[in-house]
């Protein structure tokens, strides 16, 4: 593709300004440490989607704060992994482009086990235990904002999992 | 498993007293994938690797081989 030195320059400053450039908390910098967040990242959603079918307002109220730990999490994940996976493909080289895609990858397969299984389990499990077999208007409007978060959080998760140490 | 493929992009660099930023900054790519590249860990795509041979100025071969390396004070490249 022909660029002008102009349009170069511009794109080269667009990749510099959309990766986060940070050496802030360098201790979390660790492969290790990306996986114990991406591990209570994943058990906060699991909580959020647990505690919402919980048909009340103290119910409501712990999926919540749930969901805001979840969220606060991601954020500081999102920064770790230089916002890796959110990133357009133009500011990233051919190997961050390709760890990328694993990701992706990775997301697409998680969350086809979520809705292809953990869904029709839940529904069973509520069912095992004297719950009913459909779920209340309430608690799907309660697990409907969790399910988004869960989707958007999900490439954040296995990305905190599979991102390689850096490069001394 | 993939075939690992040698490099000599670490020695090339450091004999030319460069920075890992600034190979990566005159090769358009981030400074991590040039730790990549130099540890094994990653195996450029076919034009990264022109680019860099091109950047050093040697043939691609001189800077990456499916083979490891001889040391060069091994007896073959004295002529012994």
């Amino acid at each position: 593709m022909n660029r002008s030195p102009h349009t170069e320059d511009s794109v080269k400053e667009v990749r510099n300004r959309t990766l986060i450039d940070s050496t802030m908390f360098p201790s979390w910098r660790t492969r290790a440490r990306r996986r114990l967040l991406a591990a209570g990242l994943a058990a906060a959603l699991l909580t959020a989607a647990v505690l919402g079918q919980i048909d009340s307002g103290l119910g409501a109220t712990l999926t919540l704060v749930a969901m805001l730990l979840a969220l606060a999490v991601h954020l500081f994940l999102r920064h770790l992994l230089r916002g890796i996976v959110h990133v357009a493909d133009d500011a990233l080289d051919e190997l961050q482009r390709m760890r990328k895609d694993r990701y992706y990858m990775w997301s697409y397969r998680v969350l086809g086990v979520v809705v292809g299984a953990g869904i029709p389990g839940a529904l069973a499990i509520r069912r095992l235990i004297g719950l009913g077999s459909g779920l209340p208007g309430t608690v799907i409007a309660g697990l409907v904002p969790v399910l988004i978060l869960t989707v958007a959080t999900v490439p954040t998760i296995v990305a905190g999992w599979l991102e390689p140490d850096e490069p001394a | 498993m993939e075939e690992p493929v040698h490099n000599r992009v670490e020695m090339l660099r450091v004999e030319r007293g460069r920075s890992r930023k600034d190979l990566a900054e005159a090769l358009d790519v981030h400074y991590q994938t040039i730790g990549y590249i130099e540890r094994g860990e990653y195996a450029p795509s076919l034009h990264l690797a022109l680019r860099i041979a091109e950047h050093f100025g040697v043939p691609v071969e001189a800077v990456f081989s499916i083979e490891p390396f001889a040391p060069l004070s091994s007896e073959s490249l004295l002529g012994r």
